[in-house]
């Protein structure tokens, strides 16, 4: 999802973007070898692997126009971090299975105050009744979104959730035929 | 079907009983063994042991015509031809073996097999040296695809298999979506009932349906035609030169008359995007926008993928990055210039730098027809004069007339020919019987007849 978000900048929207892996366990790094700046690029987007927290004050003064960081599961260890960031998403993973660490989640996300910017929850093809059961509970909003994108190759079908995700100005969506002979009569 | 031990290939086995009469199968193996083609079978042994014959043939692999004929969307024009073309070839080689010609005489959809290799003709069943039976044989045969002569009077030529291979050009015709008047014609005059009237040879009936393929393609076909143009490049001499205007205007002129088309921007002053971002007329779906008539998509990275309108025309803005443009292929590649006097420079720098495009197109803009007149002569090239115009989202009456003349002697009008009359009376409507009118559209398509390259 956030390699999505950090390619659909960089191709999408054509900004400056990167790719923080703050809370993962180094798959970057075993994908691709960065270079001597602590990168590697792939379709326009800066892949940094292996973000420490004394390395985030010095990526932010890289220009970047749009930086995702990818936390993980590490919300406790990011805190300060995460609350500082322009745009807070926080994917649930909505399966039964799942249901308590959603919920030690989100008992931990109410106790912040989190002043104008509010965070957004999403969740990857949630099942109606959970998603409406977790609203009620929690007082949430969850933003649902479609699973089926290549995070190298976004489709023009998933523009608007981009959008909507990274908080961007985009033009209304509205939906038009195609067939621009049959709208004429 | 049987597999060889040793080389893995496969092989089809026919077991003939030696109590049930195998004498014609026998002969269609000896008949077989001597034609070398690579549209017919080889037949590489015969083995026998006391109650069987063994004949080892080839293993054509495929579907037959019969079954091909069942779904119509695959009989297209292009594939009747190729089909057709292929038995011809076979028909041709049989006819023409020294001393005695091979008639097939059984011709029909299910003994042709499309394979990956392409056409099979098989089962030379009744497949007869022409004078093995001086002239005469038994009335075997589908009685679809059987000349009358022989059906009549046993008689057997090259016009037989002429006559069954006209019969099968004209079902496939009738069996396709397509249905190719030309092609049908051809099937008319080798089925015809007189002998004399049919096509004397194979040779006659390719050449005929190769001036068939030839009308197919021209311009007069309509099928063909709505292909024309598919990819036009719109490249400016310099920066600001009207490049995007123009490309807009045109996406829009194009959707207003019926024809789907998209406009892709590729130069990289990202204008669209701008113009999308501060503009609120625009609607987004699926990464192209519209704004009217208009549909374009904005530049985007290479990790972004865009579906786009089938059957569409793509109008490709290249900015002034003319060696990119140069680089890519088109079916049409419009070169914009100015006709300010500090234009002019690079307007004639850009033109040598790109002469070698066939289907270049030179456009002079901001309305000065003196100077598009000077760039006609300098460049001896037809060269449109673009008005200078507002609003490239919206149609104006002399923008319409450059691209519709542009079309008209460019190709690709086709789709907008079939909505121009009712368009054209519509508008007209009142003028209809007024001599005034009548004579003033006279002298003026006069005027502009006269004015030779500039339109």
């Amino acid at each position: 999802m956030a390699i999505s978000l950090a390619n659909y900048a960089a191709s999408g929207l054509l900004v400056k973007s990167a790719y923080f892996e703050a809370g993962g366990q180094g798959e970057l790094s075993r994908w691709k070898r960065p270079g001597e700046s602590g990168y590697f690029t792939v379709k326009g987007v800066h892949f940094y692997p292996d973000v420490k927290q004394e390395d985030i004050p010095i990526l932010l003064n890289r220009d970047y126009e749009i930086m995702i960081f990818d936390f993980g599961e590490k919300y406790l260890s990011f805190r300060e971090e995460i609350l500082r960031c322009d745009r807070k998403i926080f994917l649930l993973n909505l399966n039964v299975w799942q249901y308590f660490a959603v919920e030690k989640l989100l008992r931990e996300l109410e106790k912040e105050e989190w002043g104008k910017v509010k965070p957004l929850f999403a969740s990857i093809l949630p099942s109606p009744k959970e998603k409406n059961q977790i609203e009620k509970a929690f007082q949430i909003h969850i933003v649902e979104i479609t699973g089926n994108w290549d995070a190298f190759q976004i489709s023009g079908e998933s523009f608007s959730m981009m959008n909507q995700l990274l908080g961007v100005n985009a033009p209304v969506k509205k939906k038009f035929c195609m067939k621009l002979t049959k709208r004429k009569k | 079907m049987v597999r060889h031990q040793q080389l893995g290939e496969y092989r089809a086995v026919k077991c003939i009983s030696k109590e049930a009469d195998s004498s014609w199968q026998i002969r269609e193996a000896k008949l077989l063994n001597h034609l070398k083609h690579p549209r017919i079978p080889i037949v590489y042994d015969i083995e026998e042991d006391d109650d069987f014959y063994y004949i080892i043939e080839e293993y054509v692999e495929g579907e037959s015509l019969e079954a091909l004929m069942l779904q119509s969307s695959f009989l297209t024009q292009s594939f009747i031809y190729d089909t057709i073309w292929e038995i011809c070839e076979v028909l041709s080689y049989l006819h023409h073996i020294a001393p005695v010609p091979v008639i097939y005489q059984d011709l029909k959809a299910e003994h042709v097999i499309i394979g990956k290799k392409g056409v099979k003709l098989i089962d030379f069943g009744i497949a007869s040296y022409l004078n093995e039976t001086e002239g005469r044989f038994q009335n075997y045969g589908t009685p679809e695809y059987t000349a009358p002569e022989k059906r009549e009077l046993a008689e057997i030529n090259v016009g037989t298999d002429i006559y069954s291979l006209g019969k099968l050009l004209g079902r496939l015709v009738l069996a396709g979506e397509e249905k190719s008047l030309g092609l049908l014609y051809i099937s008319q005059k080798a089925t015809h009932p007189m002998e004399k009237q049919r096509y004397a040879s194979i040779e006659e009936f390719q050449k005929a349906l190769g001036k068939a393929k030839e009308d197919m393609q021209s311009e007069k076909n309509p099928v063909y035609q709505k292909h024309l143009l598919r990819k036009i490049i719109v490249a400016g001499s310099r920066q600001g030169t009207g490049v995007t205007h123009i490309a807009v205007s045109f996406t829009q002129y194009l959707n207003s008359h019926h024809i789907p088309a998209v406009y892709q921007e590729k130069n990289p002053n990202n204008d669209m995007r701008k113009t999308v971002k501060t503009g609120k007329k625009f609607a987004e779906c699926g990464g192209l926008y519209r704004r009217g008539d208009f549909l374009g998509l904005p530049l985007y990275g290479e990790g972004v993928e865009i579906s786009m309108p089938k059957d569409r025309v793509l109008i490709i803005d290249w900015g002034n990055n003319l060696k990119r443009a140069g680089e890519e292929e088109a079916d049409l590649f419009l070169l914009v210039a100015g006709s300010r006097e500090w234009e002019r420079d690079s307007a004639k720098t850009s033109f040598k730098s790109l002469s070698h495009e066939k289907n270049l197109i030179f456009i002079s803009n901001y309305g000065d027809r003196k100077q598009a007149r000077r760039y006609a002569k300098e460049f001896c090239r037809p060269v449109y004069c673009f008005p200078l115009d507002k609003d490239p989202f919206t149609a104006a009456k002399e923008k319409d007339r450059i691209f519709g003349k542009l079309l008209q002697r460019e190709g690709g009008d086709n789709q907008r020919n079939l909505f121009k009359n009712r368009w054209h009376f519509r508008k007209h409507k009142r003028n209809r019987y007024n001599p005034f009118g009548y004579i003033a559209g006279k002298l003026r398509s006069i005027w502009t007849f006269s004015k030779k390259r500039i339109f």
